[in-house]
């Protein structure tokens, strides 16, 4: 038997959690500065950012802090409308686009943002030297020449190739424009706020990665967009958003009035159906089954394709996320520009028929299991398993996915491709479609249709909407007919705002510069 | 001489038990530190292989879907991803003996700054979770334990014991999220998440530590009904000690030692993360941010977490052998208290 020689171990632990309280906590609740009643607009995102370098963001979050801090040349508003920016007009052709600066410009320390500065942001992020993203669907193949005019505060682009797709391009937020003492300082840009560096309508004042990021409005910002479906309500002078990687967490904050928005793919959308919430909602994902095309795989034989296609069917799968997304005519939704609707360019369920081609047939199917669990390749599994195939399905995560199947450096047949396509267009999804294989290109499936390659041309060499469309359509039956793609479904999020905020969804992503407080 | 030599012997005697007394001190910090070295070294080439281990390539999936190969060929190069693995290894192991843990794939940003800025939320929560743990559980334990001695008060043994069980075996995420649907949406009396603020760790505390107070209490109650069956508590209570003295001074002493190696288990496991608490409050702890790292090949990210967590773990356990050898020499040796 011994005595305990003192109780400093269990004052020292004491003592050391509340220091630690100290440190991670303040003073303020977290909860009472919301819309209602204040100017701070509090909203959620499930991932933390990558980058906050605008020409390097690759994921929701970074897009979203980009918006906020960068503005870009052109906007771009529900249906394909291009709306002014930092360009107060424009002019665009296939292969050029001039832009004419809004006059007193400036940067987030105040200082003129001249036409040559907006050259150098826009030539840093398309030589591809810098690793930036994005740039493809605004320049096409190739480098561009950019030039300024200072006097006339013009900005030319002169493309290597025709690449219709310009003005898309320049309105998405990896085009942001970035002031000379961000340029200067790249490390720095990717790693947070950079003085003097912004162009957009906020600055960021606060970062704690992981957890929170403040903005603050700021004065001198001339180039705002005008969006058609602006909310109503007053411009809140800070944001603050909050990395919530649990959706029922976030709608928990919701309901308890600690967010004033947040995106929500899963039930928890459901809970916000009555009781005042702002519900919006647009397609997330597009989801569509690829096949490995290269010889000696089932998908090299069009009949299989055919088969497959025939297997599945779109409305059952949508069914599998909810039943509330859209079944698709094409790689990408409806919103798109120039998309197919046309149901016939599309195999028809046919289990009988499909039975008749894939009995027998051994399918590798690979999918991701970010998406539901992975509960729509449980479901392409069993209807083809029905339509007599032996199907091997692995459901792994995005990163071996990725690695196995869009770098095809992994074992696979089929798979069941989850787009983001953020941009929007029929162009983002084609250019995985089309082309060199890996690793020289993107063409992951190994396709070979020379008619979809031709429509791709056709439509990015079109000078006006129709012409584009044409090539569009061109494009997407050929693909659609040799069953080189079958559409599935899309995946929608709702978009919930609380009972004092509003926001715009602009082209199926909410737009941070509209968030408003209801007063 | 021999007078000399018995007088020599007889002042060496105090000393020589004094260096007697010191020796297991000596060699229990020997045996620590040549373990502490050897964990080290696993530790440093074992995270650095289970990464590679891991398949997907992290470029790829860092780039996203819409890079080019050019793009992933640039970011892996500006990885460092083409060395070959022993050159990497080796630059791991330079970096290490400077003190560098690396820099973030995915953010850039160095590796001992993400744990600088994670390791405080999760130490708070840890900490907390565990003082909470035992200012309840062992108390409670020797409460139960002293009320149903003999056989008594069966009817509160069986509560007591199905309560705990029930607590005790309730998943974190089904606890927290009834925290949160009372305390946050019924009530309204505390924040649903996030961090930062005093009410905030109401929640995410209690979600920790009511399970795991619920099986400490339960061994808490079972050593206390062992002991109290000893002979020489039973001397104690002859000598009509106050129950205070009794429980306290010689109960508790004896208690602690199975107690305070579960709890420094259990803190161990708890600097490692909790994962699912600290998603469902949106903490923005360690056991989220690996998780993220996993999922995202962030190597050195992974690799620094678990070194560092490792070495905490390690330094843990070594505090609680200094506790328990203070509370009871007997251990220092590895003889068991008897």
């Amino acid at each position: 038997m011994t005595r305990p020689r003192s109780a400093a171990p269990a004052a020292l632990a004491v003592s050391a959690a509340l220091a630690l309280a100290a440190c991670t906590t303040s003073s303020s609740s977290g909860g009472g500065d919301g819309a209602k009643g204040s100017a701070t607009f509090r909203f959620a995102a499930t991932s933390d950012a990558n980058t906050f370098d605008p020409a390097k963001g690759t994921a929701s979050t970074d897009y979203a802090i980009a918006r906020l801090q960068y503005a870009t040349l052109i906007n771009r508003d529900n249906g394909n409308k291009i709306i002014a920016g930092l360009a107060e007009k424009w002019q665009a052709a296939p292969t050029t686009g001039t832009f004419t600066l809004r006059a007193g410009l400036t940067c987030s320390d105040g200082t003129p943002l001249t036409a040559t500065a907006v050259a150098a942001s826009l030539k840093r992020w398309a030589d591809p030297r810098n690793g930036g993203s994005g740039y493809v669907y605004a320049f096409g193949q190739g480098t561009p020449t950019i030039t300024a005019d200072d006097a006339a505060r013009t900005v030319t682009v002169a493309l290597a190739k025709p690449w219709s797709d310009l003005l898309v391009g320049l309105s998405l937020p990896n085009a942001g424009i970035v002031c000379p003492s961000g340029l200067k300082d790249p490390k720095a840009l990717a790693q947070g706020p950079v003085k003097g560096a912004g162009t957009g309508a906020y600055t960021l004042t606060d970062a704690r990665r992981g957890q929170s990021y403040t903005f603050e409005r700021r004065d001198g910002y001339k180039a705002a967009p005008v969006f058609a479906g602006a909310a109503a309500g007053s411009s809140p002078a800070g944001l603050r958003l909050s990395i919530v990687s649990n959706e029922s967490t976030a709608a928990n904050q919701l309901s308890t009035g600690q967010l004033d928005y947040a995106p929500l793919t899963g039930p928890d959308a459901a809970r916000f159906a009555k009781g005042g919430y702002g519900l919006k909602s647009a397609p997330l994902l597009r989801m569509f089954l690829v096949f490995n095309e290269r010889e000696g795989r089932p998908g090299a034989d069009p009949a299989v394709r055919r088969a497959v296609a025939q297997a599945v069917d779109p409305a059952a799968f949508n069914k599998v996320f909810g039943g509330k997304g859209q079944v698709m005519r094409s790689w990408s939704d409806s919103g798109s520009q120039c998309v197919n609707t046309d149901a016939s360019l599309v195999p028809a369920t046919d289990a009988a028929a499909a039975r008749k081609k894939l009995a027998g047939v051994k399918i590798k199917l690979v999918g991701t299991n970010a998406i539901a669990n992975g509960s729509g390749n449980a479901y392409v599994q069993e209807a083809l398993r029905a339509a007599g195939a032996d199907v091997a399905l692995r459901n792994v995560d995005n990163a071996t996915w990725a690695t196995d199947v869009l770098a095809d450096k992994g074992d696979w047949d089929v798979t069941v491709m989850a787009h983001l396509n953020f941009a929007g267009t029929l162009t983002s999804g084609a250019l995985l479609l089309t082309g060199p294989t890996p690793p020289q290109g993107r063409n992951f499936g190994g396709i070979t249709n020379t008619a979809f390659a031709a429509g791709i041309g056709k439509a990015m060499a079109a000078g006006d909407e129709a012409a584009k469309c044409a090539g569009w359509a061109e494009a997407q039956k050929a693909l659609l007919e040799r069953a080189d793609v079958v559409p599935l479904a899309t995946v929608p999020v709702a978009f919930v705002f609380g009972e004092n905020a509003d926001g715009a969804i602009v082209n199926g992503t909410p737009e941070p510069s509209t968030f408003r407080i209801k007063s | 001489m021999i007078g000399l030599a018995g007088a020599s012997a007889q002042g060496d005697a105090p000393a020589r038990k004094r260096r007697s007394a010191s020796r297991p001190w000596l060699s229990f910090l020997l045996r620590r530190l040549a373990g502490f070295a050897a964990v080290l070294a696993t530790l440093v080439v074992v995270t650095f292989g289970m990464v590679q281990l891991i398949p997907g390539d992290p470029a790829q999936a860092l780039a996203g879907v819409n890079a080019t190969d050019q793009q992933v060929g640039l970011l892996r190069s500006e990885l460092g991803l083409d060395r070959p693995l022993a050159a990497r290894f080796g630059s791991y192991v330079t970096g290490l003996l400077h003190g560098d843990l690396g820099t973030s794939f995915q953010t850039r940003e160095p590796v001992a700054d993400v744990i600088a800025a994670r390791m405080p939320f999760t130490a708070e929560l840890a900490l907390l979770a565990i003082v909470v743990v035992l200012a309840v559980a062992v108390p409670l334990g020797m409460a139960v334990a002293v009320a149903t001695r003999g056989g008594r008060r069966r009817r509160l043994d069986a509560a007591f014991t199905f309560c705990t069980g029930l607590v005790g075996a309730t998943p974190e995420y089904v606890l927290g999220t009834l925290l949160v649907l009372v305390f946050a949406i019924k009530l309204g009396a505390l924040p649903a998440a996030g961090a930062g603020s005093v009410p905030a760790l109401v929640l995410p505390v209690v979600a920790v530590a009511l399970p795991t107070t619920c099986v400490l209490a339960r061994i808490v109650r079972r050593e206390a009904a062992v002991v109290f069956g000893q002979d020489y508590m039973r001397v104690a209570r002859g000598r009509r000690l106050p129950a205070l003295t009794l429980y306290t001074r010689h109960a508790l002493p004896n208690l602690l030692t199975g107690t305070l190696t579960m709890g420094g288990l259990m803190l161990a496991g708890l600097l490692g993360g909790t994962v699912i608490v600290e998603s469902v409050f949106a903490w923005p702890g360690m056991g989220t941010r690996v998780v993220e790292a996993i999922l995202n090949r962030d190597y050195p990210v992974i690799q620094g977490t678990v070194l560092v967590l490792g070495i905490l773990a390690t330094l843990l356990n070594t505090l609680v052998d200094v506790l328990l050898g203070l509370l009871d020499p007997r251990t220092l040796t590895g003889r068991s208290p008897s």
